[in-house]
């Protein structure tokens, strides 16, 4: 098995729990989109730090790859596959984040009383 | 043996703690929410890294500056640190993103306007001025109430 096969394992169970989280929020449009942008905007926060500390922690001689395992794309010396563990860092967390939302999705029985046309759930 | 990178690592942590406490992103702003979401983004990694491991994709390598402890074969003591250090970076970017992009900034809003209690549910200034004969904000919600037709302006919760 690959290393980009593996990280499809992790990957898509990651891509899996965000977007329920997002699908649960659907109605809530203003927050759902403020919390993509802040997710796009980590992801580039932390992928830039991932590109920079990869390579710091393997020139430290931390850790090494099998040979074979790997693609072989490399951002310096960190192979391309490692950007894996901070998009799945900022896809699972934050959705996990938003599943464990304290606030209570808006419960059926309301459906009797419907907030206003056109009122911005947030 | 060596505590050269567990050093580094508890310094980093200790740092977004910091900023955590001071902006009231994570474990600051919902303890429980946060202990949870750091237990399963963890245990999430390590099961990537052991599987990793399994699978002969990467070795741990014989360096100076680990404590040479491990957690299990080929799993650093130093890996757990580094794991719980990329889940809160992650999460503290998020939280701090987050607010920025619902309110115009990284600042926590003034307490009254933030830990309304859940249930109190009323519209906030307006209730005085227009008495929400037809508006019956669904309890519960924590959500910025609807505004009725007859209100005006909704008020936003501490944003500038």
């Amino acid at each position: 098995m690959t290393y980009w096969a593996l990280n499809a394992v992790f990957l898509i169970p990651a891509a899996v729990v965000c977007l329920l989280a997002f699908w649960l929020r659907r109605r809530a449009k203003s927050a759902a989109a403020a919390a993509l942008t802040a997710i796009g905007q980590s992801a580039a926060v932390l992928l830039a730090l991932t590109c920079i500390f990869d390579n710091v922690m393997i020139a430290a001689g931390l850790f090494s790859y099998g040979a074979g395992r790997i693609s072989g794309a490399r951002i310096g010396q960190a192979p391309l596959e490692d950007l894996a563990y901070p998009l799945a860092a900022v896809v699972l967390l934050p959705g996990l984040w938003l599943l464990l939302s304290p606030r209570p999705l808006r419960p059926r029985t309301n459906s009797v009383l419907p907030a206003p046309e056109g009122s911005a759930d947030e | 043996m060596g505590f050269l990178y567990l050093a580094v690592l508890l310094l980093s942590l200790s740092g977004l703690t910091m900023l955590d406490w001071r902006y009231r992103l994570f474990f600051f702003s919902h303890p429980v929410r946060a202990a949870l979401v750091l237990a399963i983004g963890v245990g999430f990694f390590l099961a990537w890294d052991s599987a990793g491991i399994g699978l002969q994709i990467f070795f741990r390598a014989e360096t100076g500056i680990m404590t040479g402890v491990l957690l299990a074969p080929e799993l650093p003591l130093e890996e757990l640190f580094f794991l719980t250090f990329l889940c809160q970076l992650a999460m503290v970017l998020f939280t701090a993103l987050s607010r920025r992009a619902q309110t115009g900034s990284f600042k926590p809003a003034p307490p009254a306007a933030e830990v309304a209690p859940p249930g109190a549910g009323a519209p906030m200034s307006a209730t005085e001025l227009t008495p929400p004969a037809t508006a019956a904000p669904l309890p519960a919600m924590g959500l910025t109430p609807p505004a009725t037709e007859a209100a005006p302006a909704p008020s936003r919760e501490g944003s500038a």
